[in-house]
């Protein structure tokens, strides 16, 4: 939808997001040049989101990594912060995901059990809107008719949701029971400030 | 499209929290004209933002799958196990096992992942073994 494919959304969460914890630990473990993990995450699904086929990609992973080394390298060059002949270039471009990435068909299997565990780990709310809206199938207006909710209550609440799930993905399913609760309830804009870490 | 190259003052935290919002405003139906406008200058705010979105569009869609844990899915049964060890089996009777097969098939095929996840999957469950025959 509007210059961001749901076609290309799929690819990424088929191909890219189970990688994403080897990604942030491989990251973890480099000179970002005072980014954030999350800041290159973003700007290397950009990248994967802009170019122009993912056909030609056969190691989605390999691909991933060195795309995402090419966005902190970028931001090194952009911010001078170091000079550039430090920049171990060849750290960032030339990976070798040194373990093997899983069997396609056991992340499949795994898959419906990563998701049933994620929806249990919702809280409260959040739960009941997410299992009549993904596992009954009804739309954001029944769902709110039949909790009683206003559609927009319901939409925030998916939102909610969509973001725990960011975070049990991107951290390998190592996330606190009930994230939310311990942050500002309302995930609107205004409350983002608050949220920084 | 036009995407910046450079970040604005906002936090990766902040810009996944309006991701997440336009995830779920997507996740209700197309948008309105008007509303469209606004994606699209938001997108065009900070290089992070189409990114941002995209992941959790990705999360969105993948998370349709959930269709196939089927209308007596009981989440108290998955709350108590951590980590990803836990499988099918511990947790979702035989018979739902067996029906998960056509289950998943019917979510997967709505989706563009399409046929090749059907076969991946249905490659992944124990074989259904037919019910002898005079069980019944």
């Amino acid at each position: 939808m509007v210059g961001v494919s749901d076609e290309r959304a799929i690819w990424l969460g088929r191909q890219v997001l189970p990688h994403e914890p080897a990604l942030r630990s491989w990251l973890k473990r480099r000179n970002l040049g005072g980014l954030e993990i999350d800041d290159v995450i973003q700007e290397t699904y950009t990248r994967l989101f802009q170019a122009e086929s993912v056909a030609h990609i056969h190691d989605a992973k390999n691909y991933t990594f060195q795309v995402a080394g090419s966005v902190v390298i970028d931001h090194l060059r952009r911010m001078k912060v170091v000079p550039i002949a430090s920049v171990p270039s060849m750290d960032y471009l030339e990976v070798r995901s040194d373990e093997p990435s899983p069997e396609r068909q056991v992340i499949d299997r795994d898959e419906l059990t990563r998701l049933a565990e994620v929806i249990a780990r919702l809280p409260g709310k959040i739960r009941d809107v997410f299992l009549l809206r993904r596992v009954h199938g009804f739309s954001q207006r029944e769902v709110a008719a039949k909790l009683s909710l206003a559609e927009s209550t319901v939409e925030k609440h998916m939102a909610r949701g969509f973001l725990i799930m960011s975070e049990y993905y991107g951290h390998g399913g190592n996330v606190p029971s009930h994230p939310s609760n311990s942050r500002a309830g309302k995930a609107g804009p205004s409350d983002q400030t608050k949220m920084e870490r | 499209m036009a995407v910046p190259t450079s970040y604005s003052n906002k936090t990766a935290r902040q810009i996944d929290a309006e991701a997440a919002q336009w995830a779920a405003r997507m996740d209700r139906g197309p948008l309105e004209p008007d509303q469209e406008k606004q994606f699209l200058a938001w997108l065009g705010e900070d290089v992070r933002c189409m990114g941002a979105y995209g992941r959790m569009r990705a999360i969105a869609l993948s998370s349709e799958r959930a269709r196939a844990l089927g209308p007596d899915f009981d989440p108290a049964a998955f709350e108590s196990q951590t980590g990803l060890g836990a499988r099918f089996g511990a947790a979702l009777p035989r018979r739902r096992m067996l029906q998960l097969g056509g289950a998943i098939a019917a979510t997967a095929l709505i989706g563009v992942a399409g046929s090749w996840e059907v076969l991946r999957i249905a490659a992944a469950l124990p074989p259904a073994r037919a019910r002898p025959r005079w069980s019944r």
